[in-house]
């Protein structure tokens, strides 16, 4: 079974999900168990996956031992290992959290089991998408990830649908972009397979054929992970969507995307060694910064707390393409980290913005007057996110800046160092107003301490106890992930290949 | 002179148990005895892991511990040297009698969310451990914004809109010259490629002078802010809605002194005094805390509000610091690193004794305080005595301090900031003295004439200490833990350029 860990990861999640209904139907009572031991098996073995990589290096696995170019593979390696563990890990805490949540929600879901049938399909996806050694399979997965994000996110209800809609559309055609362009790229070279890719192209990277494909591609990833100016579809996703799937959404699958360009920049079209690819990411790096910017001034404009979530992922995701960017191995390592590091304060955030929702009846930031003292653990978990958000030593979030800024200054990119800089500023003013409200300023009379309508009565326990322990996991992990981002570094991200393609 | 390294935990723990501290107290929220408890025990315990590592010090050892590794070829880094030494000893030993006071204090004035006051107060104390001990650029770096998050609590406990305005105020100066002071580390790692702090520096010869004056300008932002220099003074007047306690800290102990602390890092163990010079850095910066020291006092005496002008004091006071290590002679040196003592033991007192007649008085305005000297003699002796202290009136802690300053001065003859020393002196005396002349032979305000005797135990006893302290260092400035003789090893190391 070891020996066919690779497959095993997606081929979980993707039964698991298959065979959810069925669960359902016969035995009811054992659907979350059954989920949640599944989605936990599925972390572990991401977990022996990684440490295969870490101890023995890449492992590139043959379906039923078909060899590339006729069959399918999948690649293990130091950054698709951690997109797996970061997937793995953000699917198992929100499963633990999303019970408890749509138990208490007023809106109440009506199909719960279609929920988690939707939610583990676009598991399956992201993990797909990570370990596809070759780019239909990668598209495959895509698509996968995606329909399932657009069924999860229309189940909001209300103004989610319509949404969801523009989501499916700008997703759809992002798809179709994507699609032209490997579809370009297999009759340039009569291969699908990355590693033979990465061989057959140099010599054709100047054929107009080749230039368009990369063009594509880069359209086609750059909407899916909402690279500026691309982004449209965002916000409103992220505002209406029921809470648990936009904590997926937001954080694993979003950081599969960049991940995938990632794949194709350094692993198929040769990085920073072809000129053409290093004009490319030469745009990526000044999209990411744009990003990067115009997030965070449109998160400071926000009202409500979910939107400015949304506006916040923006910012925070193009982190991952400016440190792909820049192409040093110190830019990687943040952006490798920057994927574990966002995953688990984003979701922690939605999370929280769960419970507000659930506790406090309002996500405005206003309204979030002396919510430390009704919600003490959220308030705290909201502390250190906002921090690892501003990157603030020593959560994740500060080692993530470190290693970025470290490697646009070794890189020569004086002005990505300033906009690093910049973005961490403008992250404090949000967050701080934020934190303010919660823990400093007073509630008003007749605020929303004195409601107790709903289900969870503003006295009483804080929240259930799964969703705390979900939230409280993750607060553990930002700052384990930041005090153990050196080890981190030294043993996982500096095996993360740039197959030559590295700035010079 | 050998180097003796010597592997240990202590420098860890030494941060650590404050931390430790925090989440101790924040667990007894609802046992304010126990709560207390927590804060002196912690605070005895890190006194002894401090004082513990002092004899190997002071035979010219150093204690290194590298508990882990925060980025390639970067690890957590804590070295233990004399000038590390001198600001641990300091703050650890004031930070009990800080504990003491606020206690008193805190309950006199029934203040809320104390729970949240005392968990911030021992955060403080770690970051202020860790910058004490930092060994590299990026720990000092951490533990440096760690201070300015444990701070912010602080500055806004009176959760009304003056004081969040302040805190806003300090958060702006704090976080956006602490992230000018990053880039300036990522441009020494990769300049230098490494960080390190070492005696005498290491970026001689690593970059083209005008690349290395710009280093140095980005490194300085981050402490010059904190240390409250001017012209980037601003939040620290406006810090002082936060109650007195919490200013003592931030005067005394931790936040203006950690800023000073880490200025004498980067010259002394970043850059080199004679770098600074060559680079055209030092005279700049001489002159700066030159016109920081007589603006701040010429403000100090207009402001009515007893702790508003200890504020102005305090920064004019800390760049007799910044000046010493400027001149970056041996005196100079010695002077800088003893006033970083010297001042936090008179700074502190001043603070204590304006807190304690607060908790009487409910008012600073010093124009109401005339009179109250005959009821409380002990707060106000205690306050003269220190007042003179800052002036460098001789037999106290500050007139040793000075006076090495003063030589250092003619040393590198530069005798025009002599003047301005003497200067200072003349006008501390003129802002602080009119005060303690009034309490004891002016009238008695009638609205004050409820008030019959001396503040409560808890706050009469840390400020007779500190005071007491003030004029033993005064005649043996040796005394309690070898602050002189600290001082004198590290102005050596600097200048030799090993430990």
């Amino acid at each position: 079974m070891m020996a066919h860990i690779p497959v095993m990861l997606v081929l979980i999640p993707l039964l698991t999900a298959l065979a959810l209904p069925a669960v359902n139907w016969m035995m009811p009572r054992l659907t979350q168990i059954f989920l949640k031991s599944a989605l936990l098996f599925n972390l572990a073995l991401a977990v022996l996956a990684m440490r295969h990589v870490v101890t023995e290096g890449p492992w590139h696995y043959w379906l039923g031992n078909w060899a590339p170019p006729y069959g399918i593979e999948f690649v293990v390696d130091a950054m698709s290992g951690t997109v797996v563990l970061v997937a793995a890990t953000m699917a198992y805490v929100i499963a633990l959290y999303a019970r408890s949540f749509f138990r208490l929600d007023e809106a109440g879901l009506q199909a719960r089991t279609l929920f988690y049938v939707l939610f583990t399909l676009m598991a399956t996806g992201v993990i797909g998408v990570a370990l596809a050694g070759d780019i239909f399979t990668l598209y495959v997965f895509i698509e996968i990830a995606s329909i399932s994000a657009y069924g999860v996110v229309a189940m909001g209800g209300g103004r989610a649908a319509f949404a969801a809609f523009r989501y499916l559309i700008l997703g759809t055609v992002a798809a179709t972009f994507y699609l032209l362009g490997i579809g370009l790229i297999f009759a340039m070279t009569g291969t699908l397979n990355m590693a033979q890719l990465s061989e057959l192209l140099p010599p054709l990277m100047g054929s107009p054929a080749i230039l368009a494909s990369l063009c594509f591609l880069m359209l086609g990833l750059g909407t899916k992970t909402a690279l500026v100016p691309l982004h449209a579809w965002l916000p409103d996703a992220h505002t209406y969507g029921p809470t648990p799937a936009i904590a997926f959404l937001a954080t694993a699958l979003l950081k599969v995307f960049s991940y995938a360009i990632y794949r194709f920049m350094y692993q198929v079209f040769g990085g920073h060694a072809q000129p053409v690819t290093a004009m490319a990411l030469q745009i990526l790096g000044w999209l990411a910064a744009a990003g990067i910017l115009y997030g965070s001034v449109m998160a400071i404009a926000q009202k409500d707390f979910r939107r400015m979530l949304a506006y916040s992922t923006i910012a925070q995701i193009s982190y991952i393409p400016l440190g792909i960017a820049i192409g040093t191995p110190a830019a990687l390592a943040g952006a490798a980290l920057q994927v574990i590091s966002h995953s688990m304060t984003k979701g922690c955030l939605f999370m929280i913005k769960g419970g507000m929702h659930l506790k406090l009846h309002t996500t405005d930031i206003g309204a979030l007057r002396g919510m430390s003292a009704i919600m003490p653990l959220s308030s705290f978990a909201l502390a250190i996110s906002a921090f690892s958000m501003i990157g603030l030593p020593p959560t994740s979030g500060f080692f993530v800046k470190w290693q970025l800024v470290r490697g646009a200054s070794e890189a020569g990119f004086g002005w990505m160092v300033g906009v690093l800089v910049l973005s961490g500023l403008l992250n404090a003013v949000y967050f701080f107003r934020i934190l303010e409200n919660v823990y400093i300023r007073k509630p008003e009379q007749g605020g929303h301490a004195a409601e107790s309508h709903g289900n969870l009565p503003a006295a009483g326990p804080e929240l259930p106890l799964p969703m705390l322990a979900a939230m409280l996991i993750l607060v553990v992990g930002i700052l384990a992930a930041g005090i153990g981002s050196g080890w981190l570094t030294e043993n996982v991200f500096s095996l993360i290949d740039l197959a030559g393609g590295g700035i010079q | 002179m050998t180097m003796d390294v010597f592997m240990g935990t202590r420098p860890l723990w030494a941060v650590l148990v404050s931390i430790l501290a925090a989440l101790l107290i924040l667990a007894s929220r609802n046992k304010p005895n126990l709560r207390e408890f927590w804060t002196i025990a912690a605070a005895l315990v890190k006194i002894g892991i401090v004082y513990s590592m002092l004899p190997a010090i002071l035979r010219g050892e150093t204690l290194s511990c590298r508990p882990l590794v925060l980025s390639p070829g970067i690890e957590l880094f804590f070295r233990v040297d004399a000038a590390g030494m001198l600001f641990a000893a300091l703050a650890s030993a004031l930070w009990l009698l800080t504990a003491i006071f606020s206690i008193g204090y805190m309950r006199s004035l029934h203040e809320e969310n104390q729970t949240g006051y005392y968990a911030s107060f021992a955060l403080c104390l770690s970051a202020t451990m860790g910058i004490a001990f930092a060994g590299n650029l990026l720990t000092f770096f951490i533990f440096f914004e760690m201070l300015t998050l444990a701070t912010y609590p602080l500055v806004v406990h009176e959760r009304n809109e003056e004081a969040l305005k302040a805190g806003r105020q300090y958060l702006t100066y704090t976080l956006i010259s602490g992230q000018l002071t990053l880039i300036g580390i990522v441009l020494v790692y990769l300049t230098a490629g490494q960080g390190d702090f070492m005696p005498g520096g290491f970026m001689s010869g690593m970059a083209d002078a005008p690349v290395l004056a710009l280093i140095f300008l980005l490194l300085l932002a981050g402490p010059a802010v904190k240390a409250g220099m001017m012209p980037f003074h601003g939040w620290l007047p406006a810090a002082m809605v936060a109650p007195t306690p919490v200013s003592a800290l931030l005067h005394a102990v931790a936040v203006v002194k950690a800023g000073c602390f880490g200025i004498l890092r980067i010259i002394g163990y970043v850059f080199d005094p004679k770098l600074l010079l060559e680079i055209g850095a030092a005279k700049p910066l001489a002159l700066l805390s030159g016109i920081t020291i007589v603006t701040a006092s010429l403000i100090a005496m207009t402001r009515p509000n007893l702790k508003q002008r200890l504020a102005y004091s305090t920064i004019g006071q800390l760049s007799y610091i910044v000046l010493g290590a400027a001149l970056g002679t041996s005196s100079a040196l010695i002077g800088s690193l003893y006033h970083l003592f010297a001042h936090g033991i008179m700074k502190i007192t001043l603070f204590f004794t304006a807190g304690a007649i607060y908790t009487k008085t409910h008012d600073l305005d010093i124009r109401r305080l005339s009179g109250l000297g005959r009821t409380m003699p002990l707060t106000f002796c205690a306050y003269t005595f220190c007042a003179l202290g800052i002036a460098g009136m001789p037999l106290a802690a500050g007139f040793i301090s000075k006076w090495n300053l003063l030589l250092g001065a003619s040393e590198s003859g530069q005798w025009g900031y002599a003047v301005i020393l003497i200067i200072s002196g003349l006008l501390a005396c003129s802002y602080l003295l009119p005060v303690a002349y009034s309490a004891f032979r002016g009238e008695r305000d009638p609205e004050m004439s409820h008030i019959d005797g001396e503040p409560n135990r808890w706050t009469l006893l840390p400020l007779l200490i500190t005071s007491i302290a003030a004029l033993i260092l005064g005649i043996y400035p040796d005394a309690f833990g070898h602050f002189y003789s600290l001082a004198r090893i590290a102005a050596d190391n600097i200048l030799t350029g090993t430990y």
